[in-house]
């Protein structure tokens, strides 16, 4: 505990220690023992039908169902020893899916009341942990060695036998250790976020691990390499001699057989500290492997955070979005935010090549042959009696579109040849005219009082000026179905090259 | 003939084909998806340095590649009415499709939840800002529902039991088990900041103003570039954009550099050009595409072609009855517009689809002049003028069939 922590929380209530004494201590118990059990083993997400299992195989209760360990676990979950998290599993339904089909996890807090309770009970830890202690304690073996100058009958056995045992939990844990870091699942579980609640503790636990190696192992190498041989030797012999006193059920070796099997495994326990000639030693293995594991969990731990983070932003974002959707109150407008954020729409465009009548990037699309149909009937009728005769060939159908489309194209160009060619007039000097030429002449003049310069581009590239009578003088139109007075303007026509 | 000119020109042309392809699908679905399409996702992963390079000069659009999909985030250069989610009535539905992907992110594969469970979380995340959500009003479940299924038809949310129609009808007794898909994510497109850093919409689509080493040839400035992103983006998405309609600087170049561009937009998404007085014209030729085409399966498209070859027969016989406007547009008064429109019902109308030929004249009108302004065709100018832009004439349908109809 941090001293410099507010001191409520020395009065505070702890609801995770509520299981060790609540009435139904002993499921309790039971299942947070499991938890913890699977914990050391990296197994931290259990699904309440495993923990069902794994309660009734130790046989300590009776009658307790599958549905009361479900509720056990919720009340767990309530009182912060669990946390939960659906199922990944898929559901195929939504009643299944009601079915809480859960994982629970170990919360740390909980981790560290059950380690208490272990170390309470003194019970031997479970396999897969790094203790620095080990090679602490083997340490004091070899100092034992190199220290003790006469073996007293059975010390170097005994000796011998513990610094074995040490070596080889040592040795195993270790590797056992590292390997379950580099499997599937270990690596599956660095990808969850709930990773993160635990790589403080893994990794603190890893680095304590190398301080210990670096530390320990070093002044183990420089004992081993700069201790007299002999020295070993005489352990050794005093190990033989130890073991010939025992009685064995074994084909009897020779002294000199077990005492070359003595110096092997020897050798290999020295080896393992300070490597050979072009091996370096386990140690620095291990110290590489342990550096590897932090480093990677350190990494993976970045993704995650990474990704969090990312997310977050993206969940930011899409909350900003939502909330600016909302600030809209038309949906021209929404559709507007929506294309320009979500993109949402295919492209438009028109189907269909006409002919090409000319090839002057001036023409009209008004004066393009156009793209020809045949529609299709929408009704339950198909053909009306008396229909059109349908044109046998497209072509000559769409050569008579042609032609009467130029020919009507033409008249309209005479009425213009005729006004350009004159190139300016007065109302006054005009004779009777057509429909068409009112059609022009009006519009024009239209246009052209309602343009400030009084002068206009008609899209057949002509220019157009209107000059407005000096004093008023009016003049009198005659169309074929009447006569319009009008102020007797001056028109000026010129053509120009379209841009 | 065709076989000839295969064997010729083989390997150019089906790359170039094969790319153009690629192009179009990847400017009108969503993304493309290694397990869906895997053809087409295999097509774009070869030629993905090819599209991105393209896209990213000409439009400023960035191409997304991952191992298990590909997507094009296309930006409008203009928006028009119809760049939208057809089905959303209004802000509310855009907003909660948004809620959705928020409710969606950071959610494993296939990581299941209720429907209930979502729109409370929505309901409760809302009340937190203020925002009054009632699950027990039937429009609120309806709009809910428009932006599931949306969601749905995205394949961001999967539905294993269960109809959000049901819930969005009866609300609270029904729900729905969706899963989550990765794809969620993509849904929102990238912005150079982050989205909370845009205070206008406009932001939103201004063209990056950056000189990319591909398209810097001495002599361009960025805000070359940027026009020119302007201009590929609207030609590349709508059906045509007349000269009148570009601002002036944009209107230079497109005039000034329309044989690049007609080539540019030949070569890479096989849209034929072709240079008019009122504008330059693209239309696509093949028969189906994956982009929406004019004219559409709608009755409204046919009745539109009609008048148009109606209207052509009317000019050819009296050429200046109608005035036409110095941008090329002819313009008629709503009464002539729908005199036509008649006149065509007395002629076809036995052809035409029961609601057509039921409708008023008026509202029948109003449904067309929508249908022109959907495709840049034309539009009505206050309450008496129908314009009908130029690329109008270039139909004429006809009921003239040849030999029996089937």
């Amino acid at each position: 505990m941090n001293r410099r922590q507010t001191r409520e929380l020395w009065t505070k209530p702890v609801p995770e220690t509520k299981y060790l004494n609540a009435e139904n201590v002993a499921r309790y118990r039971l299942i947070l023992r499991l938890f913890y059990e699977n914990h050391s083993k990296l197994r931290y997400w259990l699904k309440a039908e495993e923990v069902y299992a794994g309660v009734m195989s130790w046989g300590l209760l009776d009658d307790y169902s599958l549905e009361q360990c479900q509720r056990d676990l919720e009340t767990l979950v309530e009182w912060k020893n669990l946390t939960s998290r659906h199922d990944g599993g898929r559901a195929t339904t939504i009643e299944e899916y009601l079915r809480k089909r859960f994982r629970y996890q170990m919360t740390p807090y909980t981790i560290e009341i059950e380690r208490m309770l272990e170390n309470l009970e003194n019970i031997q830890g479970y396999g897969g942990s790094l203790e620095p202690t080990l090679l602490e304690r083997l340490l004091g073996y070899i100092k034992r060695v190199r220290d003790i100058p006469e073996w007293p009958e059975g010390e170097a056995l005994q000796l011998w036998r513990d610094l074995q045992n040490s070596f080889r939990q040592l040795h195993e844990n270790a590797s056992d250790y590292l390997a379950s870091l580099q499997t599937g699942r270990a690596e599956e579980l660095m990808l969850t976020e709930q990773f993160l609640v635990f790589k403080d503790t893994l990794t603190h636990y890893l680095r304590n691990f190398v301080i210990g190696l670096q530390r320990h192992g070093g002044q183990m190498e420089a004992i081993l390499q700069e201790t007299d041989p002999e020295v070993w030797q005489a352990f050794l012999h005093a190990v033989v001699t130890d073991e010939a006193r025992m009685p064995s059920l074994e084909e009897s070796i020779t002294v000199e057989e077990r005492m070359d099997r003595r110096r092997e495994e020897w050798s290999i326990f020295v080896q393992w500290f300070t490597g050979n000639g072009h091996e370096p030693s386990d140690v620095i293995f291990l110290e590489r492997a342990t550096k590897d594991s932090i480093a990677k969990m350190l990494k993976y731990a970045l993704a995650i955070q990474e990704k969090y983070k990312w997310g977050i932003s993206r969940k930011r974002e899409l909350d900003y979005l939502g909330q600016w959707f909302l600030s809209l109150d038309d949906v021209e407008e929404a559709h507007r935010l929506g294309a320009y954020t979500f993109g949402l729409y295919r492209t438009r465009h028109f189907q269909g090549e006409g002919e090409r009548t000319s090839d002057s990037a001036d023409l009209s699309m008004w004066d393009e042959m156009p793209v020809i149909r045949e529609l299709k009937s929408r009704s339950r009728v198909q053909r009306k009696a008396g229909s059109t005769e349908a044109v046998r060939d497209r072509k000559e159908q769409q050569e008579r579109a042609r032609q009467a489309f130029l020919a009507g194209k033409a008249s309209e160009d005479e009425i213009l040849r005729k006004w350009v060619a004159m190139g300016e007039f007065s109302m006054s000097q005009l004779e009777r005219l057509t429909l068409p030429e009112r059609k022009f002449l009006l519009l024009w003049i239209g246009r052209c009082m309602a343009s400030r310069s009084r002068k206009i581009r008609t899209p057949d590239g002509l220019e157009i000026r209107l000059q407005e009578p000096e004093n008023g003088q009016r003049a009198k139109l005659v169309f074929e179905d009447g006569v319009l007075d009008l102020p007797d303007f001056r028109m000026f026509l010129k053509e120009v090259t379209a841009q | 003939m065709r076989r000839i000119r295969k064997m010729a020109g083989g390997t150019q042309e089906r790359l170039r084909a094969e790319l153009q392809q690629a192009a179009q699908a990847l400017l009108n679905r969503p993304w493309i998806t290694k397990r869906k399409d895997p053809e087409m996702f295999l097509l774009v992963k070869s030629h993905y340095e090819k599209l991105r390079d393209w896209f990213h000069d000409h439009a400023g659009f960035s191409l997304i590649v991952t191992r298990s999909f590909a997507k094009l985030e296309k930006i409008p250069g203009s928006w028009q009415p119809w760049m939208r989610i057809e089905t959303f009535h209004g802000p509310r539905d855009y907003a909660l499709f948004a809620y959705g992907l928020w409710y969606l992110e950071g959610r494993g594969e296939a990581e299941q939840f209720l429907l209930s469970e979502m729109v409370d979380a929505i309901r409760e995340h809302l009340l937190s800002l203020d925002v009054n959500l009632d699950w027990t009003l039937y429009e609120h479940r309806l709009s809910m529902a428009r932006a599931l299924k949306k969601l749905r038809e995205l394949d961001v949310l999967v539905a294993v039991e269960g109809e959000e129609s049901d819930w969005a009808r009866e609300g609270g007794n029904h729900n729905v088990l969706y899963e989550a898909s990765p794809m969620a994510r993509y849904v929102l497109r990238r912005f150079p900041k982050d989205l909370t850093a845009y205070q206008s919409m406009e932001e939103l689509i201004a063209p990056a103003d950056q000189l990319l080493p591909a398209a810097a040839d001495p002599g361009t400035g960025s805000d070359v570039q940027v026009r020119r992103q302007k201009i590929f983006r609207r030609l590349i998405q709508e059906p045509v954009v007349y000269d009148w309609q570009w601002p002036d600087e944009e209107r230079r170049y497109v005039q000034t550099q329309r044989s690049w561009l007609i080539e540019q937009m030949r070569n890479m998404l096989n849209l034929e050009g072709r240079r008019f007085r009122e504008g330059l014209l693209f239309t696509w030729t093949d028969v189906t595409g994956e982009m929406e085409l004019f004219p559409t399966l709608a009755g409204e498209s046919d009745l539109l072609m009609l008048l148009a070859g109606e209207i052509r027969r009317i000019l050819h016989k009296n050429p200046g009855i109608f005035e036409k406007d110095e941008q090329g547009n002819l313009l008629l008064t709503r009464a002539e517009f729908e005199g036509i429109l008649s006149r065509s019902k007395e002629y076809h109308g036995d052809y035409w689809s029961k609601g057509h030929r039921e409708k008023t004249s008026s509202l029948l009108a109003d449904e067309l002049i929508a249908h022109l302004r959907e495709w840049n065709l034309g539009m009505q100018e206050g309450v008496h003028i129908v314009k009908l832009y130029p690329a109008f004439m270039r139909w004429n349908g006809t009921y003239d069939w040849k030999g029996q109809a089937e």
